[in-house]
């Protein structure tokens, strides 16, 4: 199954697929590159999308579809959130959390396809690769990709 | 202005262009030329009282240039000067290294107290070794080092007297802290074992006396620091040795555990307190932490409550006197790689897109990787 086929699936983000990584509003665009864009299978605004219906939960920011050779499509769950300080390592948890839970209740399609799930800084990052804090993110399944994330397709 | 040295073809060290601030950590894998280039610092700042010193222990290099660096920097080291593609330039002055060895320099002070990486070779069964007592093939900086330990507990402890802790020496502050790092339910103590004097490990109750041999690796690597700490801070008005501007600390982690590493980063805040200009060498990334955490506070104004947080120290005047210098403080980091380059990675954001400096110059790169690793396996593990 296709990404597309995936997003087409859910009633609640159904519109809401762009081509490629247009889903990314304006000033999210420079923290997310891919070298080979035509392997991408498109993207959605799952923050923007679903903030009328659900104003006060911990929405994640995007997905991406990558394509891949000979088996179904790959989803990256990207999060462009400050890192200026280890309390957001809680919001962002809890905006993991909820992404999950809400893929598994309304996008099952998406979430057996769900690859990475990405945290991209938007700023100064206050936490090394040695600390305590990054482990924490890794032993929640969460990679931290400093301030910029490259997709790597294959 | 800082001062800045620059090497070219120099051992493994292809070029390298180094400004000095009043903190400077070389980092780098082993055998790239950090040690070379703080041998070579102490050799242009120290130049004459280098030179006086092997020659009043009988040390003759014949005028050459490859004889002295074997002399200096130990046996077959000669190597790493290559004739006509090798140079040195020192503030900014190209210097004949052949001529700087032979001329008879008029200064024999000495600004630079070297703490090298061998420093637990300096203590045989328990006390310093003198300068005579090594071959002529081992390094200068060893040499020096341990006959300046044993100056030290020969004019100014007696015998049988408790050398740590002790009321004049460190802050008390600190004095606790390394209590409990180093010698829990133990004093640091000069003994007499028939005619010979030893350091010992006193228990405090029990008073059972440990020798040198079966201390902690740990406690062997700390002794022989912290004996420099007692040299660089005399127990006196004066809060630094005469002439010293300097101090180079080659792997100041080794052997120890991250939290004694901690305090010992706190000493080396007060060496800065005092107005000495540091170098470290480190492999370590609590050396780094603590640069990084230092830089970040400062461009975010934090006080010196932030800095003294970090070692759980006591907020007491005297360390905040301490954490507060520390915040004004210029401090610089170069990587020294495989290749012969050496980057300035002073920054050490953990989100550059230059990978090196991310990365801490390789010293956390492995905690990065295995956290990549783990996040994807328990991604792919909850798919299951």
């Amino acid at each position: 199954m296709t990404f597309e086929e995936a997003v087409r699936n859910c009633p609640a983000i159904a519109d809401a697929l762009q081509p490629g990584l247009q889903a990314l509003r304006h000033t999210d665009k420079s923290y997310i590159t891919c070298a080979k864009p035509r392997l991408l299978s498109g993207s959605v605004d799952l923050d923007s999308t679903l903030s009328a219906e659900l104003p006060n939960a911990s929405r994640w920011d995007y997905g991406v579809g990558v394509r891949c050779p000979q088996t179904d499509d790959k989803v990256i769950w990207v999060e462009i959130h400050p890192a200026s300080s280890t309390s957001e390592i809680k919001s962002v948890l809890a905006k993991l959390k909820w992404l999950k839970d809400w893929l598994a209740e309304n996008a099952p399609e998406l979430f057996a396809r769900s690859g990475d799930y990405v945290w991209v800084a938007s700023g100064a990052v206050a936490f090394p690769a040695s600390s305590p804090q990054r482990r924490q993110l890794a032993a929640a399944g969460l990679q931290f990709a400093g301030r910029r994330y490259e997709i790597q397709t294959t | 202005m800082n001062p800045r040295l620059r090497l070219k073809n120099i051992g493994q060290i292809s070029e390298a262009d180094i400004t000095f601030g009043n903190l400077t950590v070389l980092v780098g894998p082993q055998a790239t030329g950090k040690s070379v280039t703080l041998q070579l610092l102490k050799l242009l700042v120290d130049t004459g009282h280098v030179l006086s010193e092997l020659k009043r222990y009988g040390l003759d290099w014949s005028g050459k240039l490859n004889e002295f660096l074997d002399v200096y920097l130990g046996e077959g080291m000669n190597r790493i000067w290559r004739e006509g593609e090798s140079s040195i330039s020192w503030k900014g002055e190209q210097l004949d290294l052949a001529k700087v060895v032979t001329r008879q320099k008029k200064t024999r002070s000495e600004a630079m107290f070297f703490i090298p990486a061998q420093r637990v070779l300096t203590l045989r069964d328990g006390w310093p070794r003198p300068f005579t007592d090594y071959s002529p093939g081992d390094p200068f900086a060893v040499r020096e080092f341990s006959e300046k330990l044993r100056l030290l507990l020969e004019q100014e402890f007696k015998a049988t007297e408790g050398l740590f802790p002790q009321k004049n020496r460190l802050k008390k502050e600190v004095r606790e802290l390394l209590a409990k790092s180093f010698f829990p339910g133990y004093n640091l103590q000069v003994d007499r074992y028939r005619s010979q004097r030893r350091l010992v490990l006193q228990d405090k109750d029990a008073q059972e006396q440990l020798p040198f041999m079966v201390w902690s690796a740990g406690q062997r690597e700390f002794v022989p620091l912290l004996l420099g700490f007692y040299w660089l801070m005399p127990p006196t008005k004066v809060s630094r040795r005469e002439n010293i501007e300097w101090v180079v600390i080659e792997e100041l982690e080794m052997g120890l555990h991250p939290q004694a590493i901690s305090v010992t980063m706190l000493m080396v805040l007060e060496l800065l307190s005092r107005g000495y200009r540091v170098c470290l060498s480190t492999h370590s990334p609590h050396v780094l932490d603590v640069i990084w955490a230092l830089q970040t506070l400062k461009a975010n104004k934090a006080d010196s409550s932030s800095v003294l947080d970090i070692f759980e120290s006591k907020k007491t005047d005297p360390m905040h006197a301490v954490a507060e210098k520390a915040l004004g403080q210029s401090m610089k980091v170069y990587y020294f790689d495989r290749q012969g380059s050496v980057q300035d990675i002073s920054q050490l954001d953990p989100a550059s897109s230059n990978d090196i400096e991310a990365g801490w110059g390789g010293i956390t790169e492995f905690s990065g990787r295995v956290a990549e690793v783990v996040s994807k396996a328990v991604t792919a593990g909850g798919r299951r």
